[in-house]
Parts: C-alpha cells; sequence; structure tokens
C-alpha cells in the first residue's frame, strides 16, 4: 500500500510535497486539461489523508490542499458551464427558426390535403343553392333591377366554378 | 359551357407534365427521423438534470447549478422546437398520402357545385363532372409531387441548421459529461476528507497491521503471544472504525454508481446526436435524389386518365 506519502516525514517534507502538487495543479488548471485536473485534485485529497502528525502546521497544509482542490474542481465546473451558455443564444435562434419551419410545413400540408379548396367548394354550392331559392321566390316578384343585381351575383359564382374547373 | 376539346387537351398535357414528375417523385419514410428526435429530446433533457442535480450537491455549487439549469432549458425548448419541425415533416408526408382521398372528395364537392349553378345559369353541367373526375385523378398524384417538394424544400432549408445544432449539442454533452465527473468527484473527495481524522487512523492502523503481519512470527525471538495479541488490538479497532468506515465505503460506492449510470447515458446522448443529425442527412439526400415511384402506381394512373379522356370524347 506504498504510495507517493509513504515516506514522508516531517512538516518541512509535507509541505515540500504539497509545494510540489500546487505546481502541478497550476499547469492543469492552465492546460484546461479535465482528466489532468482531476488527477491532480486526487492526489490533493490523498495528501490531506496521509498528512502527519496531526498539529496546526499540517493543518494549514492541509486546508491550503483542501481550498486548491476545491477551487480547481469549482473552476472546472464554471468554464464548462459557461462554455455551455455561450452556445445558447445560437440555439435560441434556432430554436425560433425551427418553430417558424414547423408552422410553415403544417401550412403547407393542410393546402396538400385540399382541405381549404374542399371548404370553399362547400361553401359556394351551399350559397348557390339558396340563392337559387330565393330566385325560385322572387320569380313572381317584377323588380327587375333586384333580379339583375341577383344574375351579376350569380354570374360572378359561376367564374368562380371555372377557376375551380381549371385548377 | 364552352366544348369539352379543351379539357382533353389539358387532361393529356397535364398527363405527360406528371407523368415527368412523378418519374422522378416518392415519399420517403420520416418516422425514424421523427422517433430519433423524441428520443434526442428525452436524453438531452435528462443528461442535463441529473447533471445540474450532480452540481446542487456541492456546497458551493448552487449558483453553477442554476446558470446550468437556465442554459439547458434552452436546449429542451430547442428540442421541442426540433420535435414539432420532425412532426411537420411527418405531416407533409401524410398530407401527400392523404391525396387521393381528398381529391376525390373535392371532386365531389365540385360536381354537386356544378349542378347547383346548371339550375340557375343553364349550361354548366356535364362537362363539370368530367373535369373534375380528370382533376381528382389527377390530384392524388399532385398531392404527391407537391408533398414530395415541400419536404424537399424544407430538408434543404433545414440541413445547415441542423448541423451546427448537432455540432453545438455535441459539444454541450461533452461539457456536461466532463461537469458530471467534476461534481461527482468532488462529492467523493468532500465525503472522504470529513472523516479526515478517522481515515488517517485508519490508515495508520492499517499500515501497523500489515507491518506486523510482515514482520512475521520468530518463534524463537519468544515474541510470538505480543504480536498476536497486537494484531487483535488492531483488528478490534479496525472492527470499531468499520462503524463510520463501511457506511462512508457505500456512499462513495453509490456515488460511483450514480457517475457510471449518468455517464452511460451521456455517452448514448452523444452518440444520439450523431444518428440523428445523419438520419436528416439521410432523409434530405433521398428526397433529392427522388426515387422512382411505384411502377403499377403510374400504370394505373395511366389508365384513370385514358378512362377520362375517353370519357369527354364520349360526350
Amino acid at each position: 500500500m506504498s504510495n507517493e506519502f509513504s515516506d514522508i516525514t516531517g512538516v518541512e517534507a509535507w509541505a515540500k510535497k504539497l509545494d510540489e502538487l500546487l505546481g502541478v495543479a497550476e499547469q492543469a488548471a492552465e492546460a484546461n486539461d479535465g482528466a489532468a485536473r482531476r488527477d491532480i485534485r486526487t492526489r490533493l485529497k490523498d495528501f490531506i489523508l496521509h498528512s502527519r502528525p496531526e498539529s496546526p502546521e499540517i493543518s494549514r497544509l492541509d486546508t491550503i490542499a483542501s481550498e486548491t482542490r476545491t477551487a480547481l474542481a469549482m473552476e472546472s465546473i464554471t468554464e464548462r458551464i459557461a462554455a455551455i451558455a455561450k452556445r445558447s443564444s445560437d440555439l435560441v435562434r434556432f430554436t425560433k427558426e425551427f418553430q417558424a419551419r414547423t408552422e410553415a410545413g403544417h401550412s403547407r400540408a393542410h393546402l396538400i390535403t385540399l382541405e381549404p379548396a374542399r371548404k370553399v367548394v362547400a361553401t359556394t354550392t351551399a350559397t348557390i343553392q339558396a340563392l337559387k331559392e330565393l330566385q325560385a321566390e322572387l320569380s313572381t316578384v317584377q323588380d327587375e333591377p333586384l333580379l339583375r343585381d341577383i344574375l351579376q351575383v350569380l354570374s360572378q359564382l359561376q367564374s368562380i366554378r371555372s377557376e375551380i374547373e381549371s385548377a | 359551357m364552352g366544348s369539352p376539346r379543351p379539357l382533353i387537351a389539358c387532361g393529356i398535357v397535364l398527363g405527360v407534365v406528371l407523368q415527368g414528375l412523378l418519374s422522378s417523385c416518392a415519399l420517403p419514410e420520416v418516422k425514424p427521423f421523427t422517433d430519433a428526435t423524441v428520443q434526442l429530446h428525452a436524453a438531452v433533457d435528462i443528461s442535463g438534470r441529473v447533471v445540474v442535480k450532480e452540481v446542487q450537491a456541492l456546497d458551493q455549487g448552487q449558483a453553477a447549478a442554476a446558470v446550468l439549469a437556465q442554459s439547458w432549458e434552452m436546449r429542451v425548448k430547442l428540442l421541442d422546437a426540433l420535435v414539432d419541425y420532425a412532426r411537420s415533416l411527418q405531416a407533409i408526408v401524410d398530407a401527400g398520402k392523404k391525396g387521393q382521398e381528398n381529391a376525390e372528395k373535392l371532386g365531389a364537392a365540385i360536381k354537386t357545385l356544378g349542378v347547383a349553378t346548371n339550375l340557375i345559369v343553364p349550361g354548366g353541367g356535364a362537362a363539370v363532372g368530367v373535369a373534375t373526375d380528370i382533376a381528382s385523378s389527377f390530384y392524388a398524384q399532385i398531392a404527391t409531387v407537391l408533398a414530395a417538394r415541400s419536404l424537399e424544400e424544407a430538408l434543404d432549408a433545414s440541413q445547415p441548421g441542423i448541423e451546427i445544432i448537432a455540432r453545438h449539442l455535441s459539444e454541450d454533452i461533452a461539457d456536461l459529461e466532463e461537469i458530471l465527473l467534476d461534481a461527482v468527484q468532488e462529492q467523493m473527495d468532500a465525503e472522504e476528507e470529513k472523516y479526515q481524522l478517522e481515515l488517517g487512523f485508519r490508515l495508520e492502523l492499517e499500515k501497523q497491521r500489515k507491518a506486523l503481519s510482515g514482520a512475521g512470527i520468530d518463534l524463537h525471538a519468544g515474541n510470538t503471544t505480543q504480536i498476536v495479541e497486537k494484531l487483535k488490538t488492531i483488528d478490534a479497532l479496525l472492527a470499531i472504525t468499520d462503524r463510520w468506515y463501511l457506511p462512508l465505503q457505500a456512499r462513495l460506492v453509490a456515488l460511483r454508481q450514480r457517475r457510471d449510470t449518468s455517464r452511460g447515458l451521456i455517452v448514448a446522448c452523444q452518440a444520439g446526436i450523431e444518428q440523428w443529425a445523419a438520419s436528416h442527412t439521410t432523409l434530405a439526400n433521398t428526397v433529392r435524389q427522388r426515387k422512382i415511384a411505384d411502377v403499377d402506381e403510374l400504370v394505373q394512373t395511366a389508365i384513370d386518365i385514358r378512362e377520362h379522356i375517353k370519357k369527354v370524347r364520349d360526350l
């Protein structure tokens, strides 16, 4: 069970070891290497667990090791979160873009199903039938201008029908 | 109403045009892309949640967790939009397939309209029926062409965005994995640090025990009883430390397992992004290449057209 701390004795030797670890931690922080950072964090934790004896001097070294370890962890985490946050604005733009595409896609699909055209024809048919009934009722009335207007409306409907035919 | 000849001409022209279009048109299967998008949505959503939770568990993690949660919510909203987009593609394909049914309904409606107008304005009856029969027969195929074109336009317009999104999401997931590893390790280190003194004591006991066992028992030195007693004392002390040591180990194992499970999901999510983007590219390529439509369908369309033309000639 020997490790890098097995042969260390005395405050000075422990301080020297911590100094070495802090140097590695600095390099890992600069390199922005997640695995290297986690490796040195483990070594700092092991330093804390193995450092002897329990004295105020050693305790101070342990505190430095612990704070460095936590700082390194939080730095790594906040850096990654910042990188994620930085990409957010692009993704928000794409969210809007794809929402618009979805709407356009559904409108297109709706048109392809011919549903709107079918509704127009159905409405027009109903209107013509209603006007036919009106015309029958008006045939008994000698009102030339009114009959002329109705025939004009019917003529327009005839045009609509022709357009549908040629569509 | 005019002569039916223009209708015949119209029908022939339409037939030629449609045959040209149909020879290069078919609707692809959109479902794999829709399924991949739905799966990716779930994977991204859950991955984000588990990592936010791990960051929240850190003593100094609250603020960072809040930023991550807020940023990740934007990814989930994007995936919501992408699921809707995938479904809109499906709607276009479904609309194309539904063309026949609705064209028949429209044809019937136009015929009714023809009958209704003929009652009021004489001259608009029989030709309307033939014209609508031709139109509805063609429309079934036109709907397929329109759907294929709409699909192609939508896929082509979206492809660059899909590629950028995939790249961004892939980077996000890589960052998320690192955050997970960092956060869980920090929790494990903090757990062990809480027992710094106790662990130091136990390590010392283990060291002594190893030294005694390694020294061996020298019968001639007469220290056997002493060593055995020392070992018994160490074992008893180790057993006492088990009261906190074993639960600590169990917590560390649980953290490790949780990390591995979450990491598995994140790795799957990373692979999912790749597959999702690839399925969109495949779909776009399939539509772009315009695979040849079913021959039987084309033959049947030709027969229908001839029958409709015959009807017009017989008028």
